[in-house]
């Protein structure tokens, strides 16, 4: 293969992973700005959401379609369960108590899935066929259009919701400043259901197209968790279009790294990354210097 | 006020948050051995000019004087062993702590027992932590907060964590004490108390800096008073001459 | 008043004394070596964790690295043990060192997210260099702790030096705990803000801290490797970070003790449930979960309660004992607030 042609393959790679790492990244936010919690068991949804479109379509034989929807609902289901029973009955917990607790909700949805699935590998068929396109010498396969697709739709459903509904604005102003949002009869408690329920949504249908491509197995939402907070970070902590951008952007990375360095050390470009950004520039290097509501951290 | 008797010398401070300005060009020279005040309405930039002094803050421009050395963009816990030492608007006690170790640890910044010391409990170290002990149980007991000693932190009310606040800073043997709306929440009679305990601390030599809402606290104790208003400082002088410059009561009569 | 502060611990050297010469079942002996490395480990997570307030979820890395420096330096260079254990620990020091230097910066969420990466890439790079490590089938064939004529060969002779080291760091450990940088650790906790308002150099005493905690899961990790003769980089996976976290967190937070029966409680409760292996992750993120929501203080806390409550009760009834004021605590450290 020559290098143009190698070169365009990685691209798309990097833009497929990335796109994932985008939607794990948005959901990251969409708690984060409702709350300030940064949910560690945000991967653990994409991984749900892989798996039990697995069994759904796979071992019950149910039409694509049906199964995408019931898989979104169910971990939809789990989210907010999560959020009513771990962190709807504190009161005002302190930070070190909200990680412990979303890192316990991690390891239990992991634990869970091992239990329900096993240790092994699942697959999933492709969307539609999985006969490779030619593109400029790179086969690519349609699934990565299918990813592409799905987090264009995700981006403008969000864009939709938040800007043009009313339940999307009183989750923005919840952001901006939940006491206020309470004081104009803004139900802050189920704005915060709202953004785990949306949040675990989007971590489901992630793993749903991303599936066909990569497979899916149990303990795979820790890496994911981090590689999309490394891109919530990147595109600046609660900027929805900083998300898309930096996910994208660590995707094609984690992709060309993985081709021109190392395959054993793909992993580990994210996370140099991340850490160099946490400790070069927390506040992101996409955003607009909107530091300040890092001071909770 | 002649250059021998400053002990604080702000010179022409200025802090921008945004497109705010929260101080501009703010100048107040504090004497030794004085309780100056500093007054204002809401939103005048006195708690910004308490974080700027004691280096929660860096200002834009203008030099902060301690003891004729410039403390002006040192980092806190330096400008605490330089000898200025701070309360806060709301308490900042450590909760999980008790009254006793709160102050201890105000003891920090005049004590040396490093980690390997603390370890092997050296004689030195031994001796070092009883006479922190003692110290702290002298403050407590001045600040009258001796029968709370061993409760935790959080456990008492809010007016004594002030004092308790007071106390720790106290501990750090400041040369100033920065304090920020110390009278806040406290009742008439609790105030009063503290009054008395201010102009107490005074009489060990201790110069007080004081932000306060308080008018009859601040009127009743204070030696010198400066007023701020929108970040500027207005006026300057003893209580009678505040109480009677037509630009302070201009701004107070405006705030309402 | 000194002697009795002290029962509990006299009560510990009694009992291994005691066990050293009484146990000879090598089962027993291996949970109660397990334990005390586990206990060492957690004890230093709980200065970082439990007193000063900062999460690390990169600690298996250093347990981790703390094994694999040891292991290398014996087989690969045939050091002696006592010189290999001393270089990994200073070595995991200097590590922890760097990593924190930056990370520290960062707060909460912040700085759990960097650590829980410092991790990975630890794990990830355990299991690259094949050359140095052996990859993911890892260094078998590690020798036994011994210094001079004096070689840790039996399990009972292991189980008291993993359990004199673990005393001796108790009595460090607390010495440090009661006192000057103690206490200054304990204030970042409460409020940095104030820490630093009281002289207390924060971003100093943070890193102080998070190296000494390292120091501590390094040492375990020494003490791991060469009684179980073998590493592979399961032993610092993110699992096992998290293991750490609820030990500290099912024995108590900012205890001491807690530390302790939490690691004891998490070694012994995998061996009493058999298919436990299938549950453990649901198991630990269970006790995690139940301990912060119902009992952040912890077990230590949990019972400290419970015998203040029954305290409590006995004195109420007897005439004269109730008192109109503010009773104190029974409990003298709260934390989680």
């Amino acid at each position: 293969m020559s290098i143009e042609s190698q070169i365009v393959q990685f691209l798309f790679t990097g833009i497929a992973l990335g796109s994932i790492y985008a939607m794990v990244a948005l959901g990251f936010n969409i708690i984060y700005n409702a709350t300030g919690i940064l949910n560690f068991a945000q991967g653990e949804f994409v991984m749900l959401g892989g798996l039990v479109m697995v069994w759904l379509s796979v071992t019950l034989g149910l039409p694509m379609p049906l199964a995408f929807a019931v898989t979104v609902a169910a971990v939809m289901a789990v989210g907010a369960l999560f959020e009513r029973l771990a962190i709807y009955p504190l009161k005002k917990p302190p930070v070190l108590i909200l990680i412990i607790i979303t890192l316990a909700g991690s390891i239990i949805f992991k634990g869970s899935a091992m239990l329900l699935w096993g240790k092994k590998t699942y697959s999933l068929p492709h969307f539609s066929s999985e006969q490779p396109i030619a593109v400029l010498g790179a086969t690519i396969l349609p699934q990565t259009f299918w990813i592409i697709g799905f987090l264009a739709a995700v981006v403008a459903a969000l864009a939709l919701f938040f800007n043009c509904t009313m339940l999307g604005k009183a989750m923005r102003a919840c952001s901006f400043n939940p006491t206020a949002a309470s004081l104009v009869g803004i139900n802050v408690k189920r704005i915060v259901l709202l953004s785990f329920a949306v949040s675990a949504a989007i971590g489901a249908i992630a793993g749903i197209v991303f599936t066909p491509v990569v497979l899916m197995e149990y303990d795979r939402g820790t890496m994911l968790a981090l590689k999309g907070f490394c891109a919530a970070v990147l595109g600046g902590l609660g900027n929805g279009a900083g998300a898309v951008v930096a996910g994208l952007l660590i995707g094609i990375l984690e992709s060309f790294g993985a081709g021109f360095i190392s395959s054993a050390y793909k992993d580990a470009i994210a996370l140099l990354v991340l850490l160099l950004v946490l400790v070069v520039r927390p506040g992101g290097l996409l955003s607009r210097g909107e530091a300040s509501r890092l001071k909770d951290f | 006020m002649s250059s021998q008797t400053a002990i604080v010398r702000i010179s022409g401070i200025s802090k921008n948050f945004g497109g705010l300005a929260a101080l501009q060009e703010v100048s107040i020279t504090v004497g030794r051995g004085t309780i100056t005040s500093v007054i204002g309405p809401n939103g005048a930039g006195k708690t910004t000019l308490i974080n700027v002094l004691s280096g929660f803050l860096k200002p834009d421009s203008g030099t902060i004087e301690l003891n004729g050395a410039v403390i002006t963009g040192r980092k806190a816990h330096a400008i605490t062993r330089l000898g200025m030492a701070r309360t806060f608007q709301t308490a900042q006690v450590f909760g999980q702590m008790s009254v006793l170790e709160n102050v201890m640890v105000g003891c920090h910044a005049r004590t040396r027992t490093g980690l390997a010391g603390a370890a092997l409990r050296l004689p030195g170290v031994r001796a070092e932590e009883r006479a922190v002990r003692e110290k702290a149980r002298g403050l407590l007991a001045m600040v009258g907060l001796a029968g709370q000693a061993s409760m935790t932190a959080a456990s008492i009310p809010i007016g004594s964590q002030r004092l308790l606040e007071i106390a720790r800073a106290l501990a750090s043997q400041p040369a100033v004490l920065l304090l920020d709306e110390p009278a806040a929440g406290l009742n008439t009679q609790e105030t009063r108390r503290l009054g008395e305990l201010l102009l107490d601390i005074r009489r060990q030599g201790i110069t007080i800096m004081l932000v306060e809402h308080d008018m009859e606290l601040v009127m009743d104790i204070s030696d010198e008073i400066a007023v701020l208003n929108f970040g500027r400082s207005i006026a300057r002088g003893t209580p009678a001459e505040i109480q009677a410059s037509p630009d302070v009561i201009a701004v107070y009569l405006g705030e309402d | 008043m000194h002697v009795r502060k002290n029962i509990p611990l006299i009560l510990l050297v009694a009992s291994v004394a005691a066990a050293a010469l009484l146990i000879t079942d090598p089962y027993i002996l291996t949970m109660l070596i397990f334990i005390g490395i586990y206990a060492i480990a957690t004890m230093g997570l709980n200065l970082l964790l439990g007193f000063a307030g900062q999460i690390s979820l990169g600690h298996g890395a250093f347990f981790a690295l703390g094994a694999y420096v040891s292991a290398i330096l014996t087989t690969r260079f045939g050091a002696p043990c006592t010189a290999a254990a001393a270089l990994a620990v200073a070595l995991v020091c200097a590590i922890a060192w760097a990593v924190g230097l930056p990370c520290l910066r960062l707060k909460g969420h912040y700085l759990a997210m960097g650590t829980l990466a410092f991790g990975e890439i630890i794990h990830i790079t355990l299991n690259a260099e094949v050359e140095l490590t052996g990859g993911p089938s890892g260094i078998a064939g590690i020798p036994v702790l011994s210094l001079g004529p004096f070689s840790a060969d039996s399990d009972a002779r292991y189980f008291l030096i993993v359990w004199c080291v673990f005393i001796a760091l108790f009595v460090l450990t607390r010495n440090i705990i009661n006192s000057r940088p103690g206490r200054a650790l304990q204030a970042l906790h409460g409020s940095e803000q104030a820490a630093g308002a009281m002289g207390i150099d924060v971003a100093g005493m943070k890193l102080t801290v998070f190296v000494l905690s390292a120091a501590y899961a390094a040492l375990a990790g020494v003490l791991y490797v060469h009684f179980v003769a073998f590493v592979s980089p399961q032993a610092g996976d993110i699992m096992f970070s998290i293991k750490m976290v609820t030990m500290v967190v099912a024995g108590g937070m900012g205890h001491l003790w807690g530390g302790l029966l939490g690691a004891a409680l998490l070694t012994v409760l995998p061996e009493m449930l058999s298919y436990f292996e299938d549950y453990d992750m649901l198991i630990y993120g269970g006790i995690l979960l139940a301990m912060v929501m119902f009992m952040p203080g912890g077990l230590t806390q949990g019972l400290a309660r419970l015998s203040g409550a029954l305290r409590a009760r006995r004195t109420a009834v007897r005439p004269g004992a109730v008192t109109g004021g503010r009773t104190e605590d029974p409990v003298p450290r709260r934390t989680a607030q």
